[in-house]
């Protein structure tokens, strides 16, 4: 009869149609980047945490991915990652042969739409990414001794400033606790302001985990300084996780609970929400434009995946990742997540506390 | 110890790691010759090949590297009269015109070994010091940083020829434009409008490329002629230069030793150390009269500080993580890929590891500015080619390098504007070193003046390393001044029993 | 009279500088009054004092009637600072520039090869050989410097 004739034709031939298009997908996301090369625009200067993580991820994404391409890391430096990102955004064809390392406080500065940076997080896809925790200290001048006494410590609470964008998740948590310091900008780097506490000229501190661990540990066994909190991870609910590196240090959303009974709340606490995770793969992004033909995608993904299952790489970034896990596949799902969760008056909220305090300018 | 300091040699005396640190100095030197070019892009070039590498073999590549960039980069400074890096500097001050006096062997004899008893003793001195170096390093805090920034500026008077006036109003100048950029405090952009190139301010390295090289080369090119004004015999040039260093062993010693000093206080930067090891030199030396016209003491000094100055800035790199110039941060990369976290138990832990960097320290200066004197003879002897075929490359090579900067086309338009300007001021007799030493120290001055106001409000002035440090420069200050006054009576009396100063010919042009 | 312009302006052109300089710090203490305080701080100390020392030196000048003073360490022999002198900086600048230009018109290794050429062909009249050789050597040093440093060169804007 002709109608199952039909639609069995049809459906054999849909079947095939769809057998041979996904054969094909996967033919071509094989030979995608065949005898091409990917530019790793870093827009930072070579030497840098973020620069090693980009050379990290050079050195071994390209010969994982389908066709081998030869990934570059290229510098483009100027204006703290400004140039470099403009260029990535605006410049540089759309077709998966341009890669970008993005530092955790540069997707921040993307994110808020500081003047000047022409970056569209939402344009780009997350590759993969790495994490780094903060923890913040405070010199044992200040008279307290234990975390809980935080808001009865005494003396000018100085704290350094680099940057403020980049330093926004401490800055967030100490306007959490409200806590009164007394902001001195003018450092080159973290790095910076660490010799400065360590000398004693600033009583607030922040670093990140694996240099608190490195640096600041000794400080503390000679009594001179003193934990106060980690500043942790945000998971999907909105809870505070420990930092992995240092899972026995409370949290600062656990020692607010521990001064006041309850958890923080109100727009402060949203925007530590929001801030948290966008900054917590601080280490560093690789980001692709959102708009690169799929077979590209694909190709990279898969790429990621052999990469991170490569014994070798796994080995060369165990030194430069300091202890954390690369994040990647689903994992990534998080940081377009906790973007998207973010309310148009956390951001103004935000916007409005770096404009006052420290005049930062935003689009 | 001193069982770890043999065992460490044997370490870096594995051919591999040998070959590494050769060609770590040859880099570097290829690197360091061309004017533009800089340590930290030789570095950066080989930081992928690191990934494979084991700790040793690695840092004795860099600190090849790092080691022989201070040493080639007096090339362009005697030659031509082209600031290296941001190393050689100060020596174009005396380098050059002995080049023009057809001293250039001489003068690069001088350098090279003023260099290699500078390398050694930075090296020496970091594994002296390192140790006990910690509280040294942790003295200086702002208020401390901002008195050193005026050390610098007191450097003036010395490298303003005969006007203090002018100099210090070039200064002041230099001072205004360090300023463009991002303000050290305030999330200002200061005169950049909405361009973003200058967010950074501008450039050094472009900024004295045009400022002494393209006024050099154009000058030279329209006066005609070559380089040295006139032929010497090269004959035992460089050997002449290095009996001299040999014979101001002390001048050596003592700018050796201010260089590691600066080198290892964070937060200054490296591109000072030779100037102020210029100005130093000139300040406290009796017969002044000859420096800025080709008194090789005024090559000596820098040159001896600039090559201990990487056993300086390795000590706050080591001990605290905070690189003491910018090829040190890329050894910290390079340190992190390793495995090696840099801090004070880098003394206990990778002991080893900080010996091998103190042999390849040692062991790259030697080689390096052997084969520097070796180059001597034969790249002197482009001092004497009509200038015309030395010109172009040279334009070339300054711009090719120029660029690499940030491969924005404003890098390129800024150096033929400061050009410009370098060449205006020749001819209306404003000095120019000044102007640099200014731009260089801008942004640290006003950083360091408002961190010390905001930390100490204005007890900072009282503080006894700020103390000691103002009335060093004024101290400097005066007595070379009074130097000055002494050695220009003694001058005046020889002059009125003779003829002095010479006249050079009319060149033919071309 | 052409001539004479010429060297009025060239002759005294110390103090047309320090005007310059003048005009420019007053520009930049102008500018500077409207930055937040930590930003307009030292600009404007740094201006007002350079308006002092430029005032003071113009005075000096004044006093001293246009004896025109050597300027820094690279003023060895008495130069012969005639127009003509000037005149041929200015050519030099503009061969110099004409090589920018070239730079980022036809990329840095044609650009640099046409210079060297050029410039000492043109300007020199140079024999035929020795300008080739130099040029193709410097091409060729450009190309292998290109490769073992990893240099990078403009996309050329008209090829």
């Amino acid at each position: 009869m002709p109608m199952p004739k039909t639609r069995s034709l049809t459906a054999l031939a849909a079947g095939l149609a769809l057998a041979t298009a996904s054969v094909v997908g996967i033919a071509q996301a094989d030979d995608y980047y065949d005898g091409k090369n990917i530019r790793m625009i870093i827009p930072f200067s070579p030497g840098g945490g973020t620069d090693t993580f980009g050379r990290l991820i050079s050195q071994y994404l390209g010969k994982h991915i389908p066709g081998e391409p030869t990934v570059v890391a290229e510098n483009v430096t100027g204006a703290g990652g400004l140039l470099g990102s403009n260029e990535f955004a605006e410049r540089v064809d759309r077709d998966g042969t341009t890669l970008m390392t993005a530092s955790g406080h540069l997707n921040l500065r993307a994110f808020l739409g500081l003047k000047g940076l022409r970056l569209d997080l939402d344009e780009l896809e997350p590759v993969v990414a790495a994490p780094m925790g903060h923890v913040t200290a405070i010199s044992t001048q200040a008279g307290i001794e234990d975390p809980s006494e935080l808001l009865e410590a005494r003396g000018r609470l100085t704290k350094g400033i680099t940057d403020p964008v980049g330093l926004l998740e401490s800055l967030v948590a100490l306007e959490m606790f409200d806590l009164n310091y007394r902001a001195v900008p003018g450092y080159g780097g973290r790095g910076d302001t660490r010799i400065a506490f360590e000398r004693g000229e600033l009583m607030i501190n922040t670093q990140s985990t694996p240099a608190y661990l490195n640096s600041v540990v000794p400080l503390v066994d000679e009594g001179r300084v003193m934990p106060l909190y980690a500043i942790g991870f945000i998971d999907a609910d909105g809870n505070p996780v420990r930092d992995p590196a240092v899972p026995d240090m409370i949290t600062a959303p656990e020692l607010y609970e521990q001064i006041h009974g309850e958890m923080p709340s109100g727009t402060i606490w949203e925007a530590f929400k929001v801030t948290v995770p966008l900054v917590q793969n601080t280490r560093g992004t690789v980001w692709a434009h959102g708009d690169i033909p799929e077979e590209a995608m694909e190709a990279l993904r898969i790429g990621v995946e052999n990469m991170v299952n490569d014994p070798e790489f796994q080995a060369a970034a165990d030194n430069i990742l300091e202890g954390y896990d690369i994040m990647w596949g689903d994992d990534l799902g998080q940081i377009k997540a906790s973007m998207d969760a973010a309310s148009p008056e956390v951001l103004d909220f935000l916007r409005d506390m770096l404009h006052e305090r420290f005049g930062t300018e935003f689009d | 110890m001193l069982d770890a300091l043999i065992n460490a040699l044997w370490i870096l005396l594995d051919p591999f790691r040998l070959m590494m640190l050769f060609a770590g100095v040859a880099i570097g030197i290829a690197v360091g010759i061309l004017p533009g070019l800089g340590g930290l892009m030789g570095m950066a070039l080989v930081l992928p090949f690191l990934f494979g590498m084991d700790a040793y073999a690695g840092v004795a590549l860099l600190i090849g590297i790092s080691a022989a960039v201070p040493s080639a980069d007096t090339f362009p400074s005697v030659l031509m009269g082209i600031p290296g890096s941001s190393g050689s500097q100060a020596t174009i001050m005396d380098g050059y015109p002995m080049a023009r006096r057809g001293e250039a062997a001489r003068a690069l004899g001088a350098a090279f070994t003023a260099s290699l008893i500078g390398g050694l003793i930075g090296a020496l001195a970091l594994s002296a010091v390192v140790p006990f170096a910690r509280p040294l390093i942790l003295a200086f805090g702002s208020p401390e940083l901002f008195m050193l920034t005026l050390l610098g500026l007191s450097m003036i008077g010395v490298l303003s020829g005969n006007r203090p006036l002018k100099g210090m109003l070039a200064a002041v100048a230099g001072l205004a434009l360090g300023t463009i950029g991002g303000a050290p405090v305030a999330a200002e952009y200061r005169f950049a409008g909405d361009f973003l190139y200058l967010y950074d301010g501008l450039s050094l390295v472009i900024v004295a490329l045009g400022l002494f090289a393209l006024p050099e080369i154009i000058d030279l090119l329209a006066r005609g002629g070559a380089i040295a004004e006139r032929s010497r015999g090269l004959g035992h040039g460089w050997v002449q230069g290095a009996k001299d260093t040999l014979n101001h062993k002390w001048l050596v010693i003592r700018h050796s030793l201010i260089g590691v000093a600066i080198g290892a206080i964070p937060g200054m930067g490296s591109s000072i150390i030779d100037w102020v090891n210029y100005g130093i030199a000139a300040q406290t030396s009796k017969d002044r009269s000859q420096f800025g016209k080709g008194d090789v003491r005024g090559v000596i000094a820098p040159e001896s500080a600039n090559n201990a100055k990487e056993g300086g800035v390795l000590m706050p790199t080591l001990l605290f993580g905070v690189p003491g110039s910018s090829a040190m941060a890329m050894l910290l990369a390079a340190l992190m890929i390793f495995g090696v976290q840099p801090g004070p138990q880098m003394l206990t832990r990778d002991l080893d590891l900080v010996f091998v960097i103190i042999w390849s320290l040692a062991l790259a200066n030697v080689f390096g500015t052997l084969i520097c004197l070796l180059l001597s003879k034969p790249i002197s002897r482009l001092t004497f080619i009509p200038f015309q075929f030395i010109a172009p490359v040279i334009i070339v090579i300054v711009v090719v390098g120029a660029w690499q900067e940030t491969r924005h086309w404003a890098d390129l338009a800024f150096l033929l504007a400061f050009g410009v300007l370098g060449w205006i001021m020749k001819r209306a007799g404003m000095p120019r070193p000044p102007l640099l030493i200014g731009f260089i120290l801008s942004g640290l001055a006003e950083r360091y003046l408002w961190m010390s106001y905001n930390l100490y409000d204005w007890e900072w002035l009282t503080r006894p390393g700020v103390l000691t440090i103002g009335a060093l420069a004024v101290f400097l200050v005066a007595g070379s001044v009074m130097l000055k006054r002494s050695t220009e009576r003694s001058a005046d009396a020889l002059q009125h029993s003779g003829e002095s100063g010479d006249s050079t010919p009319q060149e033919e042009r071309s | 009279m052409k001539a004479r312009l010429i060297a009025a302006l060239t002759h005294h052109l110390q103090t047309p500088f320090v005007l310059l300089i003048l005009a420019c710090l007053v520009a930049i203490l102008w500018i500077s009054q409207g930055f937040s305080l930590g930003a307009r701080l030292f600009p404007t100390a740094v201006a007002s004092l350079g308006i002092l020392l430029a005032v003071l030196e113009l005075g000096r000048q004044a006093i001293r009637r246009g004896a025109k003073e050597e300027s820094d360490f690279s003023d060895l022999a008495e130069e012969e600072e005639t127009p003509a002198f000037y005149a041929r900086g200015l050519l030099f600048f503009t061969w110099m520039a004409a090589f920018i230009g070239l730079f980022f018109l036809i990329g840095a290794l044609p650009a640099a090869g046409l210079y060297v050429l050029g410039f000492l062909r043109l300007q020199y009249r140079s024999p035929w050989l020795p300008s080739l050789a130099l040029s193709a050597g410097l091409v060729a040093l450009l190309w292998g410097l290109g490769v073992a440093l990893q240099l990078r060169w403009p996309t050329p804007l008209l090829l």
